[in-house]
C-alpha cells in the first residue's frame, strides 16, 4: 500500500471561527477511482476537518454518505487513532455541504464498491499523525523544548517523565502557525488503541431518537412538497396531460417530467392523493405485448444455451475436454430482477434561483448529482452546492439522481423550493433493478474427477446506460469468469449482453449477487456428482491459498461443520470479492413444506478490522439482506412495466424470521478488504446448497419461497 | 377542521382534512420529522407511534380517529423501559441507516411492557408481532438488546 505524504496542500489549517482553536481542513475524495483521483490532488475540493476547540474537545467532520455502514465513527477512529485524541470526548458530524463543482476539474464522488475505509487507511492515519505532530511541535514551542522529548495521549501533551504538559485544545491555536511535518511517524499494530476495538457508532443515538436528518427530513421556509407518478410501462407516453393539468386547482400545479407528471403544493399527502385520482391515459410502449416475464425468462434462456461467440476466459482445453467426458452435468440457473427497496423512498430537495441551486439528497454520489442536474437544467455545475444529508439505506440505489433531477425541474417550473418523495409504489416500480440473469453451466466428469468447467451467462448492462460505447460491461462478469478456485485446470467462459428493456443498476455487491449464486451451487452439484464433502472440495481445488485454506477451516470450526449433529442440514459457500476472502455456511431446516433458516456463520479475512462492532453489523446486515433477497426477492413484468408495488406483493425478511448470524474476523494482516457487500452474496448459494444437501433438489430459479418442499 | 390534539405531552391544535393521517400532521403540520414515511399502506412499520396505550401504523390512521388520545412519537415515550431500550440498543450499536429503528423502539417499547417479568421463551416467541421492516439487517441486534433489557428487569424484580 503507498505510503501517503501529506503536504501543506492536503491539510489546509485554519483557526475555528466563533471558538478559540484550530480547524484543520483536508479532502476526503470520495471517488470509484480514488487513487486516480488522489494523483490530481488539485482536484479534491471535498473538505472534510479536523476541529480541536480551545476547550480540548475534538469534533471530526466527514463528508461521506452515511447509509448504515457507520463510515463516520470508522473514519474519525483512522484519523484519532495516531492524533492520540481521547476518543469519548470525540464527537463526529456529518458535514451537510458538499460543493465539488466550485472547481470545473473536480470528477464524480462516489460512496460505493465497499471502499470507504479501505481506501482511506493510510491516508487517515497519515494526516491525524501530523495534526498530533503539529501539536507537539506547538507545545515544545511553548514549554522551550524539543519535539522529541514530547508525547501526544488522550488529547494531551506529556513530557518524558510523564507529566502533563498541556492540552491538545491549549495549543491549538499556536499551531496554526506551524508546517506541518512531511512524514510523520505512525504507530505500530501493537499500539492501536481504537483500531480493531468494538467501538459503538458516534451518531447511534440521534438516529435511534430521531434526530438525524435524512432526505425525506429536510425542512426549508417557504417549501412546498411534491410527488411523482412515473408512466407505468418502461417507454409508455401520457396523452392526455391537458386535460388532467384542468382538473388540478390551486394551490396544486402539475407539470410534466420525463417519463412521468409531477405535483407541486403545500401538502405532500394532499399532493398525492390528487396526482394518484388524476385520470391519466397512457399510450402503450413500443412492442409492450413482447416485454413479459416469461418471454423475457426465456431469451435469456436461449441467450445462455447458445454457445458460438467468443470465450471470455478460456484455460486449458475445457472444449475438447468435455467432449472427451464420460459424464457431463449441465445445470441452467436463473435470478429474477430485484428492486433496492431502501426504507426511505427516493427523495430530494430542490431549491433552484436564477443564479444558483442549492440541493438537499440523500445520496451516495453527490458529484453525480451535480453534474445531472446541471445538465437537465443547462446551468454551470459551479452555482450548484449539494448538502449531503443521512441516507434511509442506499443499497446502490442512492448513487441514481432520477429523483434530484426531478425535484430540480419541479423547483425550476413552480419557483419554489421543492421537496420530492416518491410514494413506495414509484420506488417499487421505478428503480434501477438488480438485473434478470440466467447462467448455463457445465461439468465433465473422467477417470480424474472434474475435467471441465464451462459456463455462460447472459443479462442486461448496467454500465450500458452511462457509457454506451463499453464493450462488454465488467459488471456482469464479477465473479462468473475469474473462479478463485486455481485447481480448476481447464475452463471456458462466455457472456452474451442482452437488453430487456428494464432499467438495471447497482444493487448491493452488484455482479456477485448472481454470479455466486450461479457458481458455488454449481460447485455442489459437481462435489455431489464426486462424492465429495463440499467443504473438502473446496480446499483441494483452492489451490496454493492459505488465507482462503484458513478461512474455510475456521468457517468449519466454527459451524461444526465435520461433527455438527445437523450437518446434513447445512450449506456453504465461498468467495473471494471486494479486497476480502468470506465464506458462510448455512443452516437450513424444511419444515411444514417450507424452508427455514435456522443459523448462518461468515467468516471473513478482510485484512485488519477497523471496527469490530461496525464491521461484524457490516456482514450481520449484508448477510440478512442477502436472504431477504434469496428467499423471498422478486420483480417480474407484464406489459413492459413492473407488476409489485407496495410491500404486500414483495415482502421481506421480518425480525421473527431472521436467523442469528454468527460473524468471525481473521486478522491476517493482509491489505484491507472491504466488508459492505461481502457477506450477500453467499447467502443464496449457502442456504440453496443446504436445501440441495438434505433434498437432493438443487434449486435452480430464485426465489426459493416459489418452492414448495416435500 | 380544527383538531386539538395531545403529542409528546404537548398540547396541539391543527387545523386540517380529518382524513389526512396522523404522519403527515406531525410531519407537515407539527414539523415532528422523527416518525418516518416508509410504505404508506400500513406495512413497513416505519411509522409507528403511541396513540394511547397501543401503537398504530400512523400513514394510515386519520387524525380523526385519534380522539382524546395522546400520541407518543419515539421522543415521547419516557419512562424508565425506554430508557433502558436505549441504553440496550447503544450497547448493541443496533441502528445502521437508523431510518426505520425510532419507530422500531416504539413497537419494541410496546411488546416489552406486555413482557416484562414473563419468561425469555416468551418474548422469543412474540417477536413474530414486530412486522417492522429493517432493509439494513439490524434484526439480529434488536432481538438481542430486547432481550438484554427483560433480563436486567428480572434482575431488579428478584
Amino acid at each position: 500500500m503507498a505510503q501517503w505524504t501529506v503536504n501543506r496542500r492536503e491539510l489546509i489549517v485554519s483557526s475555528l471561527t466563533g471558538a478559540l482553536g484550530i480547524s484543520l481542513g483536508f479532502s476526503l475524495p470520495i471517488f470509484l477511482e480514488e487513487s486516480q483521483a488522489l494523483a490530481a490532488d488539485e482536484a479534491n475540493t471535498l473538505q472534510s476537518f479536523i476541529k480541536i476547540y480551545s476547550d480540548n474537545r475534538i469534533e471530526v467532520v466527514v463528508v461521506k454518505a452515511e447509509m448504515g455502514q457507520g463510515v463516520l465513527t470508522s473514519l474519525a477512529m483512522l484519523l484519532c487513532e495516531d492524533l492520540e485524541a481521547y476518543w469519548p470526548d470525540v464527537t463526529v458530524k456529518l458535514e451537510g455541504e458538499v460543493a465539488p463543482f466550485l472547481d470545473a476539474k473536480a470528477p464524480f464522488g462516489a460512496t460505493a464498491g465497499s471502499s470507504s475505509v479501505r481506501s482511506q487507511y493510510q491516508r487517515l492515519r497519515s494526516i491525524g499523525a501530523s495534526v498530533r505532530d503539529l501539536l507537539i511541535q506547538a507545545a515544545a514551542q511553548s514549554f522551550d523544548l524539543v519535539p522529541s522529548e514530547l508525547y501526544a495521549q488522550d488529547s494531551k501533551i506529556y513530557d518524558k517523565s510523564g507529566q502533563v504538559r498541556c492540552t491538545f485544545g491549549e495549543v491549538a491555536r499556536a499551531a496554526l502557525y506551524l508546517k506541518a511535518p512531511d512524514n510523520p511517524q505512525l504507530k505500530s499494530a501493537d499500539k492501536f488503541k481504537l483500531i480493531g476495538q468494538r467501538i459503538a457508532n458516534k451518531d447511534s443515538l440521534e438516529k435511534i431518537e430521531g434526530r438525524a436528518v435524512y432526505g425525506s427530513d429536510v425542512q426549508l421556509p417557504e417549501m412546498e412538497y411534491a410527488a411523482v407518478r412515473h408512466h407505468p410501462s418502461f417507454g409508455s407516453q401520457l396523452s392526455n396531460f391537458s386535460e388532467i393539468a384542468a382538473q388540478v386547482a390551486a394551490p396544486y400545479k402539475i407539470f410534466e417530467l420525463p417519463q412521468a407528471i409531477g405535483i407541486v403544493g403545500p401538502s405532500y399527502w394532499q399532493g398525492q392523493k390528487i396526482l394518484s385520482a388524476l385520470p391519466a391515459v397512457y399510450t402503450a410502449a413500443p412492442e409492450q405485448s413482447e416485454y413479459q416475464q416469461a418471454k423475457l425468462e426465456a431469451r435469456l434462456i436461449e441467450a445462455v444455451k447458445d454457445e458460438s461467440g467468443d470465450a471470455l476466459t478460456s484455460k486449458g482445453d475445457a472444449l475438447g475436454r468435455l467432449a472427451e467426458s464420460s459424464e457431463k452435468i449441465e445445470s441452467i440457473y436463473l435470478v429474477p430482477y430485484l428492486a433496492h427497496s431502501p426504507l426511505e423512498p427516493m427523495c430530494a430537495t430542490a431549491d433552484v434561483r436564477k443564479d444558483r441551486i442549492d440541493l438537499w439528497i440523500p445520496t451516495q454520489g453527490p458529484g453525480g448529482a451535480v453534474g445531472a442536474v446541471a445538465k437537465a437544467l443547462g446551468r454551470d455545475p459551479a452555482t450548484i452546492k449539494a448538502h449531503v444529508t443521512f441516507l434511509g439505506g442506499g443499497f446502490g440505489r442512492k448513487i441514481e439522481n432520477d429523483a434530484v433531477v426531478q425535484a430540480a425541474i419541479l423547483s425550476e417550473k413552480s419557483g419554489k423550493a421543492v421537496k420530492l418523495i416518491w410514494s413506495r409504489q414509484e420506488d417499487t416500480q421505478h428503480d434501477v433493478y438488480r438485473p434478470m440473469f440466467a447462467a448455463r453451466l457445465q461439468a465433465g466428469f473422467g477417470a480424474e474427477g472434474l475435467m471441465a468447467w464451462t459456463g455462460k451467462n447472459s443479462g442486461s448492462s448496467i454500465l450500458r446506460r452511462s457509457n454506451p460505447k463499453i464493450k462488454i460491461d465488467p459488471t456482469g462478469l464479477e465473479g462468473f469468469t475469474e473462479l478463485p478456485y486455481k485447481g480448476i485446470e481447464h475452463l471456458r467462459v462466455q457472456h452474451q449482453e442482452v437488453d430487456l428493456g428494464v432499467p438495471v443498476g447497482f444493487w448491493r455487491s452488484v455482479g456477485r449477487s448472481q454470479n455466486t449464486y450461479f457458481t458455488e451451487c454449481f460447485l455442489d452439484e459437481i462435489a455431489a456428482k464426486l462424492g465429495r464433502d463440499p467443504l473438502d472440495y473446496r480446499l483441494e481445488i483452492l489451490g496454493d491459498n492459505p488465507r482462503g485454506r484458513s478461512v474455510l477451516e475456521t468457517l468449519a470450526r466454527v459451524s461444526a461443520w465435520r461433527d455438527s449433529p445437523q450437518r446434513q442440514r447445512l450449506g456453504l459457500a465461498y468467495s473471494e470479492a471486494f479486497g476480502s476472502i468470506a465464506a458462510a455456511v448455512a443452516q437450513v431446516a424444511i419444515e411444514n413444506k417450507k424452508v427455514r433458516v435456522e443459523k448462518i456463520f461468515v467468516v471473513v479475512d478482510c485484512g485488519r478490522v477497523i471496527n469490530r462492532q461496525g464491521a461484524e453489523a457490516q456482514i450481520q446486515g449484508g448477510a440478512i439482506f442477502g436472504l431477504s433477497a434469496a428467499l423471498y426477492g422478486k420483480v417480474t413484468i407484464k406489459d413492459k412495466r413492473v407488476e409489485q408495488s407496495i410491500f404486500a406483493e414483495s415482502p421481506f425478511l421480518r425480525i421473527a424470521e431472521a436467523p442469528e448470524v454468527e460473524v468471525t474476523f481473521i486478522d491476517s494482516g493482509a491489505e484491507l478488504g472491504g466488508l459492505g457487500e461481502v457477506s450477500t452474496p453467499l447467502i443464496a448459494p449457502a442456504v440453496c446448497n443446504a436445501i440441495f444437501r438434505q433434498s437432493q433438489q438443487m434449486i435452480r430459479k430464485l426465489p426459493i419461497a416459489d418452492y414448495v418442499f416435500s | 377542521m380544527s383538531i386539538d390534539l395531545k403529542v409528546d405531552q404537548q398540547n396541539v391544535s391543527v387545523d386540517v382534512d380529518a382524513a389526512k393521517p396522523l404522519l403527515w400532521v406531525l410531519r407537515e403540520d407539527l414539523g415532528m420529522q422523527q416518525t418516518k414515511f416508509g410504505c404508506g399502506a400500513g406495512l413497513c412499520g416505519a411509522c409507528t407511534v403511541y396513540v394511547g396505550d397501543r401503537t398504530v401504523r400512523s400513514c394510515t390512521f386519520p387524525i380523526s380517529r385519534v380522539g382524546t388520545a395522546e400520541v407518543r412519537t419515539v421522543a415521547g415515550i419516557k419512562d424508565p423501559l425506554s430508557q433502558a431500550l436505549k441504553e440496550a440498543w447503544l450497547k448493541h450499536d443496533v441502528a445502521q441507516c437508523g431510518y426505520c429503528q425510532p419507530a422500531l423502539l416504539v413497537s419494541a417499547h410496546q411488546l416489552l411492557s406486555k413482557h416484562i417479568g414473563k419468561p425469555e421463551a416468551e418474548l422469543e416467541i412474540s417477536f413474530k408481532e414486530i412486522s417492522n421492516i429493517c432493509r439494513c439487517g439490524t434484526y439480529v441486534r434488536v432481538r438481542a438488546a430486547m432481550l438484554d433489557v427483560l433480563r436486567s428487569s428480572l434482575a431488579e424484580t428478584r
